[in-house]
């Protein structure tokens, strides 16, 4: 029985009923990424020796009885901006596609704790795209392919973390997001995509773009495999000063039995393409069944400027002396050689109103969120754009982003989930918004969607 | 398009600021860039601010507990 495909849960099941083994499993997704993902330019390594032998333990702790739960012998994919011991972490860039850690990632080593077996480190957008590129060729790997249309981008910035589940490569990835490289991938690609609360995921180990604005999160097929891994990787870590003190645990307590509250916001549906639009309606036809749906706009705001200016502020920070060197002439797209010097140009002043607005954002989109379970909007107003134009030459007029802005300077959590198919074949998506800590609400809420419906159960000809 | 005597200063700035030169050809590109950063900051000054209005990072004074 072929593991592709397959949810953790299906997985589970399997190495349970004996139809299958963590070896087996590793050794099938690494042959898997090393044709179909290499072909997708998913792939950045291939953790070959770690795999088995993480994958071997696993074995021989399950034949003692030893279960260290949901995610005990299922094989992923890290995005590669998070440090794993033994390779390479070249955050997509070419100027440091050699460098290598002592220490795994907190999140690397939480779910090698869960029993989980790294198979490989996942392309993504050189710096996670903080240096501003403007087209799907800015990682020294090369422009990640949908498997749904391979002449379409997988998205950014966690491309391989996207195309890898997309294409049945491995049951789930760890991405990241400063401002939409979890939703982004897992639009265009056609997967489950969580971007957690600020905090809620320890960054210790993680390629810093923004202090104030990384979160880390699961891409998978489902919404439940996706709390099933925030389980595994959530939680305080001293080594992240901004990690959230509460625990987290998936599947929380039972929700009370009443409808739901919904919210949709009219200006961030009109700008949409129209596939998008209809997937959109009918997905929220199918969640009105389970509660009330109100049209609500954003509290005027500059969410767009704010963010923009806090990542490049902090970008410039952090990347301050890579940029004086020079060092970052050696990325890939020509644009990435040259935005970051602008970066070194924001005055403090701007930094420090951005800073100030932001609270006040927080504080009126919280009160906007609390009225509802959930904010329901398309995670794209576009499917995937072609793989060899910049992104201007593609739909420059859908590109302002400004609920994408909103949730991101709030830190809020959100869940993408394949809504159907739009132009060129490509994968629309719905996103399911919440307040901060909200995480079991939405993700219950994508079950509930993904209950209903198979656009997640479907596959590409890959 | 904000000020050009600000944008130039600042692409100034820049140049002095970083240890290798920078091609003529890619000048066109920075100044753009810092041009949009102080559009962005114009538009954040169009918000009104109180005295009282603390950046939401907020600084707390450290006293290692271990």
């Amino acid at each position: 029985m072929t593991s592709q495909y397959k949810t953790i849960d299906e997985l589970g099941r399997m190495l349970r009923s004996g139809d299958t083994t963590p070896t087996q499993l590793a050794r099938e997704a690494i042959e898997r990424l090393d044709t179909v993902g290499r072909e997708l330019n998913a792939v950045v390594t291939i953790t070959e020796e770690r795999a088995m032998r993480e994958a071997e333990n696993a074995e021989r702790e399950m034949k003692e009885g030893i279960d260290r739960g949901p995610l005990h012998g299922i094989p992923y994919g890290a995005k590669d901006l998070l440090a794993a011991v033994g390779y390479p972490t070249s955050w997509g860039a070419e100027p440091y596609k050699d460098q290598v850690f002592d220490e795994d990632a907190t999140v690397v080593r939480k779910l090698r704790d869960a029993g989980a077996v790294l198979v490989a480190k996942l392309a993504m957008i050189e710096l996670a795209g903080g240096a501003g590129y403007e087209q799907p060729n800015a990682s020294f790997t090369g422009p990640c392919k949908v498997p749904w249309n391979q002449n379409a981008w997988s998205g950014g910035s966690s491309s391989g973390s996207g195309a890898a589940v997309a294409s049945g490569c491995v049951p789930f990835a760890i991405g990241s997001e400063t401002a939409g490289s979890i939703h982004s991938p897992a639009n265009n690609c056609g997967t489950a995509g969580l971007r957690p609360t600020f905090g809620r995921v320890s960054r210790s180990g993680a390629m810093a773009l923004s202090w104030t604005m990384d979160k880390i999160g699961p891409l998978a097929r489902t919404a439940h495999d996706c709390g099933l891994v925030l389980d595994a990787i959530a939680g305080n870590d001293p080594a992240d000063p901004s990690s959230m003190r509460e625990s987290y645990h998936y599947p929380g307590t039972a929700l009370p039995a009443r409808p739901y509250r919904f919210a949709v916001i009219p200006s961030e549906i009109h700008s949409a393409q129209s596939e998008v639009v209809e997937n959109f309606q009918a997905s929220v036809e199918i969640l009105s069944q389970y509660g009330s749906v109100e049209e609500v706009e954003l509290p005027e705001h500059p969410y767009s400027e704010v963010t923009a200016l806090v990542i490049r502020a902090e970008m410039a920070s952090i990347f301050e002396d890579a940029i004086r060197s020079g060092k970052l002439r050696n990325l890939t797209a020509p644009e990435d050689r040259i935005n970051p010097y602008t970066a070194l140009a924001i005055p403090a002043v701007d930094y420090l109103r951005a800073m100030r607005l932001r609270a006040k954002i927080c504080h009126d989109v919280d009160t906007l969120f609390s009225g509802y379970d959930a904010i329901l909007t398309p995670t794209m107003p576009n499917v995937a754009p072609p793989i060899d134009q910049s992104f201007n030459a593609f739909d420059s007029s859908r590109r302002r982003r400004t609920f994408g802005s909103a949730v991101n300077i709030t830190g809020t959590p959100g869940i993408a989930v394949m809504n159907g198919f739009g132009e060129r074949g490509l994968p629309t998506s719905l996103c399911i918004s919440g307040r901060t800590g909200s995480e079991n609400t939405l993700l219950e809420i994508a079950k509930l969607y993904q209950s209903e419906t198979d656009w997640h159960a479907k596959t590409p000809a890959i | 398009m904000a000020d050009e005597k600000l944008v130039d200063a600042f692409v100034a700035q820049v140049r002095a600021s970083i240890d290798h030169d920078i091609e003529d050809e890619h000048i066109e590109r920075i100044r753009k860039g810092i041009d949009d950063k102080l559009n962005q900051g114009a538009t954040l000054r169009k918000y009104p601010l109180e005295n009282g209005d603390e950046p939401f990072t907020v600084f707390r004074a450290y006293r290692d507990e271990s």
